[in-house]
């Protein structure tokens, strides 16, 4: 046996001991735009989670620049006219507002005053992930950076934006997570009975898609004391996205039930005696283990986009949380549309985070059909 | 000659279709009035076209279809009991003398269980084993005993093709070591080549197992190669059960004698065009009255369309349903 | 001599897939005259269904086709037509329907379930032909009748879930020849029927080719059908043509040792107690072909080595007999 017949048997020997799991991601690897998808998704994750350490300031009006109100970006350079140098570099700014200008703010870039890039900055003190500290991945020996420029109180939008996608995030797990955990039981319970247990739960599942959402909001909104803090409200709507959400993972979760309690291997189980918690145990729920991570990953844009959305327009979180569809919120006006063009930077990180879920999820959907295997 | 291991008497099962304000519910007599002895040790084939009840009736048997009138006796080794009215604690222990091979070989296998793991199921589910060396022996003796590569047991159903699937089928409902297989359409997904080797399997493991067969299949000249008796059967009911040659050499009933010239030989200059059938098979929702074939017979007379024919005594331990089988020989 | 309805010389046929290029069809050639049926018979992977679809050019995107295959079909009006080299789908136009017509194993495929089956058979003759609304209405109930199926107006009118397995496939039958095709394809067309349905079905078959005098490839793995309705049979092996010649010469006198295994491996009626001989192994899957020889993996009268390493060329034993198998290669060379 030739060199390449041992390695193409072993090859083939790998393939044929692959479990289901091993062959999904042998197929979700060979898949391009998910892999980049999930490439991206696990950096905005990333950036999620470490945002107060990634980011240079407090994104709260704690860490304000009040001399750098409704600021452009200010992107770092390497030379200028001056000379090269070894270390990135921003300029001071000075600003007046004038009666000539219309009382708008006239900004002034000082070419001289040269602000070098520093890392590992102290700065605001921010707890992350339960830790205290005060490090930053990055800040200026004098004044601050603003890489995406600021809003109109300050406030660095580069920073927010990070805290944003953790927000964001956020929510949108626990949304899905309490769907989830409704949608298997009711969902279970319907697909596995079956009948007249099925007939009744489906009339409460429609029910309950039927709801809709946006007045639910508002009543929702109307309810809610002022009195709470961001962090009640936060979980609050959390909640309320995933009572909303369920009745469509419920569904799949039926479906897959119903398909997986006819399949001829577990009648197979039955006709040997086997009784229910058996087969649910091995086969229903490991067979539908794969189809519902594809679920998941599916639903989780919804609720970020449900999350955005109803914090656009005023219904789910506010100021001081931060999150996207917050963000979103002050980008209402002509004049931000007109002038501060910078505001909308969240909303390319916005995009890229819902297609990376769409991507992933896809590619996931497409790699996880075992039944592609026939013949 | 011992009692047959399992008696089917007069055994029926119905599906109501709908409902209806008035009256009776249509229903679909998927089963009706069907009895027969299956004796021990045999290959019984049971052959019928779509709508026949074949599939019903080798499901009732094993009790995976709920019986609507009649009595199912199975003789074990300890007694006779009527599987229509068993228990759940009883038929627990049915489930391990009788097992049933499915057709298709590629839904019937799990297909994120390894190979040992799918064999292994029956003997964790039942009891039989108490350590994992003794599942293992158990599992190894009997896919030698089905030819397959014992390197091969930790591989994944999808490693395997059509024919080696089935095995692994075989395999699984073998291992309990039962008395009685129903094998319903054992071979009909598998290719020619294939088929032949899956009909020499069971039977070598008829004969090493001492088992019992029905062999459910729509194919006659499958079913005629590997069967004792054959009994063929129409929209629900049985119209002849013959011993195998009686059946093929000289067939009584004329649905068996167009069903055997309906099957394409293999010899192009055989014209058996004599036999064709009219009409296409009523819906076993919609029954003609009197014997249930009247309506394609070429030979049906007024007695045909009111009178249902019982199964008689047709001779060289053939029974058969049909008013004039006697004059339709000559 | 019959005038010659298509001719297939080379013809070669690979799918583009994740693990690369999967030969489906290897240098497969044959003829169909007219008033002629020839029979395919294959098991799974033996390509016939992807042979008959290249005649139609109805293969997936992902199939390539070999430069050197030829897939001629002759025209009513004119020279033959290279069907492989037409390039746009347009240009199947007039073949598909017209010249060739397909029948499938599951007629549930043919007929749209929205649409009743006589609106489906005149939009087919109206785009083929020149008949006006009226005419092909008359011709497609008169062809219903034809196909044995009772109160033709009347079912004319009916969606095809109204109509019995059997039925559906005559009803295929007849929108595929109310067009008269001078050939037609026919891919395992009485598979999934009941058998005395199927011999109906088959006696049906017969009579329309005496009738109409048109071709038909018969395409299936049951070699009862093809005695008792080819004329001429073509047995395929993964994607290679092993044996062809008339149903009676190939019958009795198999020259392929997979044809004598296909043989061996069939229950018979008339040899009840007769051993069922299988074919040794398992079909090799589409990423594992042999070499040389495709069946040398199974066959029980291999010569050697050789058999590995060489292609065997298709060698005629008797007039219009042939197979590829190097004994009748080496046979031939001895009595030279």
């Amino acid at each position: 046996m030739t060199q390449t017949d041992a390695v193409e048997t072993r090859r083939k020997e790998a393939y044929f001991t692959a479990s289901q799991g091993q062959l999904i991601w042998a197929r979700f690897r060979r898949n391009r735009s998910a892999m980049i998808g999930g490439a991206v998704l696990i950096l905005l994750v990333f950036m999620g989670l470490f945002a107060p350490f990634l980011s240079p300031y407090d994104p709260t009006v704690a860490g304000r620049n009040p001399d750098y109100t409704n600021g452009a970006p200010q992107i770092p350079r390497f030379c200028d006219d001056q000379g090269c140098s070894a270390r990135p570099f921003i300029y001071g700014v000075t600003r007046e507002r004038s009666i000539e200008t219309n009382f708008r703010w006239v900004t002034e870039i000082d070419t001289d005053d040269r602000r070098y890039l520093q890392v590992f900055v102290e700065g605001d003190s921010y707890r992350m992930l339960g830790i205290r500290g005060d490090i930053h991945l990055f800040g200026v020996d004098e004044g601050k950076i603003h890489l995406f420029g600021t809003d109109a109180a300050g406030k660095d939008i580069f920073s927010r934006t990070l805290h944003a996608i953790n927000t964001s995030l956020a929510v949108g797990t626990l949304g899905v997570l309490i769907s989830f955990v409704m949608a298997l039981v009711i969902g279970g319970i319907a697909g596995y009975f079956g009948g007249v247990i099925d007939g009744v739960v489906q009339m409460i599942t429609d029910a309950v898609r039927t709801v809709p959402a946006i007045p639910l909001f508002m009543a929702m909104a109307a309810f809610v004391p002022d009195t709470w803090s961001a962090e009640t409200r936060f979980f609050f709507i959390s909640i309320i996205l995933g009572l909303i959400g369920w009745p469509t993972l419920a569904r799949r979760v039926r479906t897959h039930l119903l398909v997986e309690r006819n399949q001829e291997y577990v009648l197979a189980a039955r006709l040997a005696g086997a009784r229910p918690g058996h087969v649910i145990r091995r086969h229903l729920l490991p067979s539908f283990t794969s189809y519902i991570i594809v679920d998941l990953v599916i639903s989780f844009p919804y609720m970020v986009l449900s999350e955005t959305a109803l914090s656009f327009i005023g219904l789910g979180l506010k100021d001081p949380v931060n999150s996207l569809g917050v963000m979103l919120q002050n980008t209402t006006s002509a004049d931000v549309l007109l002038n501060y063009q910078w505001y909308f930077i969240p909303v390319l990180f916005f995009m890229a985070l819902v297609m990376a879920f769409v991507f992933v999820g896809d590619g996931l959907r497409d790699a996880a059909d075992p039944y592609g295997e026939r013949g | 000659m011992s009692a047959p291991l399992v008696s089917v008497e007069n055994l029926s099962v119905h599906y109501p279709l709908g409902r209806s304000l008035l009256g009776r519910a249509p229903v679909l007599k998927a089963l009706n009035r069907v009895s027969l002895d299956i004796p021990r040790g045999a290959f019984f084939g049971l052959v019928g076209e779509s709508g026949s009840g074949k599939t019903t009736l080798g499901r009732a048997i094993l009790r995976a279809t709920p019986i609507t009138e009649g009595r199912i006796v199975f003789r074990d080794g300890a007694g006779e009991i009527d599987l229509a009215e068993m228990g759940r604690a009883r038929l627990r222990a049915y489930r391990r003398e009788a097992q049933l091979i499915f057709q298709d070989p590629y839904a019937a296998l799990n297909p994120r269980m390894t190979v040992r793991d799918i064999i292994a199921e029956p003997l964790g589910i039942m009891g039989l084993t108490r350590t994992r060396d003794e599942t293992d022996a158990r599992v190894r003796e009997i896919a030698a005993m089905c030819r397959l590569n014992l390197e091969h047991l930790r591989r994944f159903p999808h490693a395997f093709s059509g024919g080696q699937r089935q095995r692994i089928s075989i395999a699984r409902t073998l291992v309990c070591r039962p008395h009685f297989i129903v094998a319903d359409e054992a071979v009909a997904a598998l290719d020619v080549s294939i088929q032949a080797d899956i009909l020499n399997l069971l039977k070598s493991l008829q004969k090493d197992m001492g088992l019992t067969f029905l062999f459910i299949s729509h194919d006659l000249s499958v079913v005629a190669h590997v069967s004792d008796y054959v009994a063929v059967m129409y929209l629900g009911t049985l119209v002849e059960i013959a011993p195998k040659h009686a059946l093929f050499r000289k067939p009584r009933h004329p649905y068996t004698k167009a069903l055997l010239s309906a099957i394409p030989s293999l010899d192009p200059d055989d014209d058996r065009k004599a036999q064709r059938l009219s009409g296409e098979i009523p819906s076993p929702a919609n029954p003609p009255p009197g014997c249930l074939f009247h309506t394609r017979c070429p030979h049906a007379t007024a007695r045909c369309r009111s009178e249902i024919p019982e199964l008689g005594d047709g001779g060289d331990g053939v029974r058969v349903a049909c008013h004039h089988w006697k004059e339709l020989s000559t | 001599m019959a005038e010659r309805l298509i001719s297939v010389s080379d013809l070669t046929v690979r799918f583009r897939t994740d693990e690369g290029l999967v030969t489906a069809v290897d240098d497969v050639s044959f003829d169909i005259r007219e008033g002629e049926i020839l029979g395919l018979v294959g098991e799974s992977g033996s390509g016939k269904s992807v042979t008959a679809k290249a005649l139609m050019r109805l293969n997936a995107d992902n199939a390539v086709y070999d430069p050197q295959s030829r897939v001629m079909l002759s025209m009513p009006d004119g020279g033959p037509l290279d069907v492989l080299a037409l390039r746009r789908a347009r240009d199947m136009l007039p073949v598909r329907g017209g010249a060739i017509s397909m029948i499938f194993q599951e007629p549930m495929a043919s007929f749209a379930p929205a649409l009743t089956v006589g609106h489906q058979m005149v939009e087919q003759l109206m785009l083929h032909t020149s008949m006006s609304r009226k005419a092909a209405r008359a011709l497609s109930i008169e062809m219903l009748d034809r196909v044995g199926i009772s109160e033709p107006a009347r079912r004319f009118e009916q969606y095809t879930f109204e109509f019995s397995g059997g039925m559906r496939q005559r009803a295929m039958i007849a929108m595929a020849l109310s067009t008269r095709p001078r050939l037609l394809i026919a891919d395992e067309p009485t598979t999934a029927l009941d058998v005395t349905i199927q011999a109906q079905v088959l006696d049906l078959m017969k009579d329309l080719v005496r009738e109409f005098g048109m071709g038909i490839l018969f395409i299936t793995h049951d070699l009862g059908v093809i005695a008792q309705t080819a004329d001429r049979v073509a047995v395929m092996y993964l994607g290679r043509l092993v044996e062809m010649g008339g149903v009676r010469q190939v019958l009795r006198n198999p020259l392929h040792p997979y044809t004598r295994g296909l043989l061996g491996a069939l229950p018979r009626l008339d040899a009840l107690d007769a051993p069922l001989t299988p074919v040794p192994g398992d079909i090799p899957g589409p990423l594992e072909r042999p070499s040389g020889c495709v069946f040398h993996t199974r066959c029980t009268e291999k010569i050697g080595p050789v058999c590995a390493a060489e292609v065997p060329a298709h060698v005629m034993a008797a007039p219009g007999h042939g197979a590829r198998c190097l004994r009748l290669d080496r046979a031939r060379e001895a009595a030279r």
